[in-house]
């Protein structure tokens, strides 16, 4: 990487405050209209999925907090499966993201702040208290701050989910609106951010604007974590700098470890790409929106040739099924649909389950009260369309030799325990 | 003075929604059947002559999970 890493510049296993401070500089006292202005031209955008402009965002709930004071929330949560970068910013850097929530919320004039991890992350639990104490020992102006633990579950960490735990509901999401930017927790204002997201933001306030585009592209600046994985030679987290073509993302990660036929792009909450389209996208949110995929939490699992692509996303559309809060009809009851005729395909053949899914997908997508419904669509018919002469094979002489093979995406062993009772809140650190 | 009303359309909170789809009962016209037994909504402003019957579709809602919105300040879910 030209520009060099960023977060994850001190290299080290965990940063503690003075190698932190050695490496980045002292944590900038600069106030809230100087840090919106900053982050607003530099172009950072939400590293957690939605790549929303974080400056609009601070300056939209700092405008809405003028009288009742805002709330921030750091999304620590990390809801994709395949995902690793945000506990691995957590275990590495944790004063960069503590940087960033107390910068955040003084932009937001939010005087309390919650980091929230998936529950059973000891781990991470115990690097955030020895970072804190560090904090408190060199006197830090740091902001209020709670750490909670929140259901491992796919919707749980669904910003809306956050705010409904928060307020000591069950972490499924709510009906929208009110949105949280608008009235989140105890009523206020709530700036929902991810992790990454938050330390690209101390960062930035640090160097300015200009330095933050100076890496990336100029609808894509900066810097982003990546979680590759599958058939790549050394999967793992790695900071890329955004807008390098797809081929070069595989490079990052030493490069496919055998032929590929495609690479699931955004994650869970992505699509499937054919490799050779992937090779020559430019990894950036825009790019992959117009190849059909999206930038998600930076998640890319590349699929050997000989795997069978409709089993590998009947097993991932199985487990989204499962992880449907069951709260909206036309989710609880289409996305099991959708994952039992996608599996009727890649195991049994036949020319109707395709047809099923073609029929249905329009009655799932775009009416739940979150998005996971429409992630789940997505994912299912981009199978349809890049696997589409397996499709067609499937069809016409049954299931393929793919079958034979071990899957390659991981779907975590479902976690029915935790559906509807919500998570401990909030567990003080 | 009576002002012009600005577009009503029909809304439904898809957590509250059970699907006993009375409201498709009432107001075919506007609100047709998914697979499920769940309402599609017509997300066109509802017409003027009309509107009795989405006010009666409103009504019929046993959980009160149908609304009719004003304008399009509620109307617009942007998800992020």
């Amino acid at each position: 990487m030209s520009a060099g890493p960023r977060l994850t510049a001190t290299g080290a296993a965990y940063a503690d405050l003075a190698t932190h401070v050695r490496c980045h500089g002292p944590l900038p006292a600069t106030d809230a209209a100087h840090i919106i202005d900053i982050v607003e031209r530099s172009g950072l955008t939400g590293r957690g999925g939605a790549a929303f402009p974080t400056g609009r965002k601070l300056r939209t709930v700092a405008g809405n907090a003028r009288r009742s004071g805002a709330v921030l929330i750091a999304n620590g949560c990390e809801g994709e499966p395949a995902s690793a970068k945000d506990r691995s910013m957590l275990m590495k850097a944790p004063h960069l993201i503590l940087d960033g929530i107390t910068l955040g919320a003084r932009a937001v004039g939010a005087d309390h702040a919650y980091l929230c991890v998936h529950e059973g992350q000891d781990e991470v639990l115990r690097t955030l208290q020895r970072a804190q104490t560090e904090r408190r020992a060199a006197g830090l102006p740091d902001v209020e701050m709670t750490v909670t633990e929140v259901p491992n579950r796919y919707v749980a960490s669904e910003e809306s989910s956050l705010v409904h735990l928060l307020n000591g509901g069950p972490a499924l999401p709510l009906s929208t609106p009110p949105r949280p930017f608008e009235r989140g927790v105890r009523g206020r204002p709530t700036l929902v951010d991810n992790v990454e997201t938050l330390a690209q933001l101390a960062l930035t306030v640090r160097h300015g604007a200009d330095w933050f585009r100076s890496a990336g592209t100029s609808d894509a600046p900066g810097t982003a974590l990546v979680t590759l994985g599958g058939a790549v030679a050394a999967p793992g987290v790695y900071e890329v700098e955004l807008g390098l073509t797809g081929a070069d993302l595989l490079a990052v990660a030493g490069g496919p470890s055998e032929p590929l036929q495609a690479v699931l792009a955004g994650g869970y909450f992505g699509a499937w790409l054919r490799a050779d389209r992937f090779a020559a996208s430019a990894i950036t949110p825009r790019g992959l929106q117009a190849a059909g995929a999206a930038m998600g939490a930076g998640i890319f699992l590349a699929l050997p040739a000989t795997s069978c692509g409709l089993a590998e996303t009947a097993r991932i559309a199985q487990y989204l099924a499962e992880q449907s809060a069951n709260q909206c009809g036309p989710c609880l009851n289409g996305l099991p649909a959708l994952a039992e005729a996608l599996t009727a395909l890649a195991h049994r053949g036949g020319r109707k389950p395709s047809g099923t899914i073609t029929a249905l997908s329009p009655y799932v997508t775009g009416r739940g009260a979150c998005r996971h419904p429409d992630g789940a669509v997505r994912l299912i018919n981009s199978a349809l369309t890049e696997f589409a002469a397996d499709v067609r094979t499937h069809a016409q002489r049954g299931p393929c030799q793919g079958l034979r093979r071990a899957p390659i995406l991981p779907v975590p062993t479902p976690e029915r325990a935790s559906a509807r009772t919500g998570g401990r809140i909030p567990a003080e650190v | 003075m009576p002002r012009r009303q600005r577009d009503r359309t029909l809304r439904v909170d898809p957590i509250k929604c059970e699907g006993h789809a009375l409201c498709i009962e009432a107001f075919p016209e506007m609100i047709t059947r998914d697979p499920w037994n769940y309402p599609v909504l017509n997300p066109l402003p509802i017409p003027d002559h009309l509107l009795r019957h989405a006010e009666h579709a409103v009504k019929v809602c046993p959980v009160l999970a149908l609304r009719i919105v004003t304008g399009d300040r509620d109307r617009d879910r942007e998800r992020k």
